[in-house]
């Protein structure tokens, strides 16, 4: 099924349209209705409590239809079915939204009292509020419906890349096409109303696409020096193919992830040379904290140049560790391009870091990064998961 | 594309597709398969080579074996020949050369290419004493081993490395901590080893939940970064001329209590430290009243 999981808006969070709060009943719906009614909330700012029932997770042994049935009375109870709406989720699953008070969940707590140990009960019955867990109720809807990230494969561990084998295939890199290595991805604005539109296109190398296709078996996490050299060469030669006559022609912003040393790299100072001083600033030049750490100095100068010369600076971060560490302000950066990874809604540091800066929600490959970056004033967003916004 | 001729020579391939003609099978046959293969080998990277008995061996990556399986099942459909799929080929160990930096890193002993500093602390009643040994690569002894072919980035760097991670098994000297040099990347291989990894400051772009030090931070990089959000139990700091220079204020944020003042080569600049409420310190200065202490406690004990 199609998750309708092209949102919301919310006053809090600059929505040009208002909104009505979603309706307090209604018949019961499915995953389709729940995602709809997390669109309303954020839209209208309105407050729900979402008590998700895990019942795939009652434990063995327990006399399901029993409690199923104990729970459905509890939903039916007149105080509560007044103002609640239930939603029935694939695996078995419900949810039912009611608007504060919550008197539901304590009431269901009594149902399960004494059938559930109280560490069960905790995983059986979970409480969310909306529009503050709007990425918490979608990822627990993305896990229902089976669209949950399958934990990636384990990967053999390979060996690590060794310097010979390296220094054998650079010669042949310093002339090769690097488009098949270059990852291009829109940067896109989305507005949690329902407005979209493509800002921007981001580059960056892809350096085990690289490895995997002429130095197959070795590994790159164990080797990151080397793995840095050929993150390098692919950046530099993907600098060279900027300014193509096409891209002159009718030049579109683009971010370019890229490493100190490419900043202040021949490929870079040459690419510089042949732009129109009024195409510049459409150059987003991203630069990876941990780079920025390994080279201050480096950076420091690369800053100076790109910033005198008219383009845009962007810290690339995945935490708040490390804006907390490298205020995009201090460092002088105009924009950050923050890493989405599943630990970021638990991470306050990466939020409170964020103030006043653009910000590019980089990564969004599940409607779950989107939901937080809007509960969190993002609106421009990179990843697979933009794309069901762009096909609209 | 990038042409791939050297893959096969350098970089191990992942697995190889075995050619075997049955007794039956035309000699055109024979030579269509070996084409495929080879024109396999030539668009997506490989080595063909003869297996014996008619049979020829594709030793590729997955996808240049898997497009190379389906053109040849296309044509020896029904045909008295058989394809197969072989598990990984060799390990790369066994194919490395002996001249790259791992080889002759190997070839040397562990101490000749580690560098250790002995930290000097101050006792309860203001005397010297040890506090421990940073023990980190030697860049000198590197660059000295690799020779000129093997200098500059990314080389130094990568032997460096690979030097650390060889000093993961080193145990803690009785009087002190053991502070290690690590690349971020070597912290799973550390365990429960009784030792402080000191980090690269790349290492804060995503710090570790365990405890750890810092190389650095050097003045360029405190005038990048929020020195009161700089995590780490200790920070390596290297005596430079631009450290006089910073704001007084900054010593109290960044705690001079987890400070290691390295590179203090007289008295001067063990005073400059002490003034600014570091306790740590190495560099041949330390050494000297190190090894003074050194000679006492023999005295002592003798």
């Amino acid at each position: 099924m199609s998750l309708a999981l092209d949102f919301p808006a919310r006053a809090k969070w600059a929505s040009p349209l208002p909104a009505d709060p979603p309706p307090l009943t209604g018949p019961d719906g499915g995953a389709a209705e729940l995602a709809a009614l997390v669109r309303l909330c954020l839209a209208s700012g309105a407050v729900r409590d979402v008590l998700w029932l895990k019942l795939s997770r009652l434990p063995r042994g327990l006399d399901r239809p029993h409690h199923r049935r104990l729970l459905r009375e509890a939903l039916a109870l007149p105080q509560h079915a007044r103002r609640a709406r239930v939603f029935h989720l694939p695996d078995g699953d419900m949810a039912v939204a009611t608007a504060p008070p919550d008197t539901l969940r304590p009431a269901v707590l009594r149902v399960l009292d004494g059938a559930l140990e109280d560490g069960a009960a905790a995983e059986v019955v979970r409480g969310l509020r909306l529009p503050e867990e709007s990425g918490a109720v979608l990822a627990a809807l993305e896990e229902s419906l089976g669209l949950a990230p399958a934990a990636p494969p384990a990967t053999p561990a390979l060996p690590p890349l060794q310097a010979e084998a390296l220094a054998a295939i650079l010669p042949a890199l310093m002339r090769a096409d690097p488009a098949p290595y270059l990852r291009r991805q829109p940067v896109c604005r989305l507005w949690p109303e329902g407005g979209s539109g493509v800002e921007a296109e981001a580059i960056a190398p892809m350096p085990a696409a690289l490895r995997d296709r002429l130095l197959p078996g070795f590994g790159l996490e164990e080797a990151p020096a080397l793995a840095a050299r050929l993150r390098l060469l692919l950046e530099q030669r993907m600098l060279a193919g900027i300014a193509r006559p096409e891209w002159l022609a009718s030049p579109k912003p683009l971010h370019l992830s890229l490493s100190v040393a490419a900043l202040t790299s021949e490929a870079f100072l040459a690419l510089d040379g042949r732009l129109p001083g009024a195409v510049r600033p459409m150059l987003t030049l991203s630069i990876p904290a941990a780079g920025i750490l390994a080279d201050p100095a480096g950076f420091a100068l690369g800053r100076d140049l790109a910033l005198s010369r008219g383009y845009g600076l962007a810290l690339e971060a995945g935490c708040g560790a490390a804006l907390a560490l490298l205020k995009p302000a201090r460092i002088r950066a105009t924009m950050v391009r923050l890493a989405w990874n599943e630990t970021l809604p638990a991470d306050p540091g990466a939020v409170a870091a964020l103030d006043g800066m653009e910000v590019v929600l980089t990564g969004a490959d599940r409607a779950a990064a989107i939901a937080w970056g809007w509960e969190n004033g993002v609106t421009l967003f990179q990843g697979r998961a933009t794309d069901r916004h762009l096909r609209r | 594309m990038i042409p791939a001729p050297h893959q096969a020579r350098h970089g191990p391939p992942l697995a190889a597709l075995l050619f075997r003609p049955g007794p039956g099978l035309a000699p055109e046959a024979h030579r269509v398969a070996r084409a495929l293969l080879e024109d396999a080998a030539r668009n997506r990277g490989g080595r063909v080579s003869a297996a014996g008995q008619g049979a020829w061996r594709l030793e590729a990556a997955p996808p240049a074996l898997e497009m190379a399986r389906r053109a040849l099942s296309a044509v020896l459909n029904g045909r008295d020949a058989a394809l197969l799929t072989e598990a990984p080929a060799t390990p790369p160990a066994a194919a490395a050369s002996a001249s790259g930096p791992e080889a002759i890193l190997r070839a040397l002993p562990l101490e000749a290419l580690l560098e250790r500093r002995p930290i000097l602390g101050f006792g309860a009643g203001g005397g010297p004493r040890p506090a421990g040994l940073r023990v980190l690569p030697s860049a000198s002894a590197i660059a000295a081993a690799l020779g000129p072919r093997w200098a500059g980035a990314p080389w130094q760097e990568h032997a460096g490395n690979l030097v650390a991670r060889r000093a993961l098994g080193l145990v803690p000297p009785p009087e002190g901590p053991l502070h290690l040099d690590l690349p971020p990347e070597a912290l799973p291989d550390l365990g429960a080893a009784p030792l402080l990894p000191v980090l690269p400051l790349r290492a804060l772009a995503r710090p570790p939940a365990a405890p750890f030090g810092v190389d650095g931070p050097s003045v360029a990089a405190l005038a990048l970064l929020d020195p009161a959000q700089l995590p780490g139990a200790v920070l390596h700091l290297t005596l430079e001329p631009g450290l006089d220079a910073l704001p007084a204020g900054l010593w109290r944020l960044l705690n001079p209590a987890r400070v290691v003042l390295g590179g203090v080569a007289d008295a001067a600049g063990l005073e400059w430290g002490l003034a600014r409420g570091i306790g740590r310190f190495t560099g041949p200065w330390p050494d000297r009243l190190l090894a003074a202490w050194w000679r006492r406690a023999d005295g002592r004990a003798g």
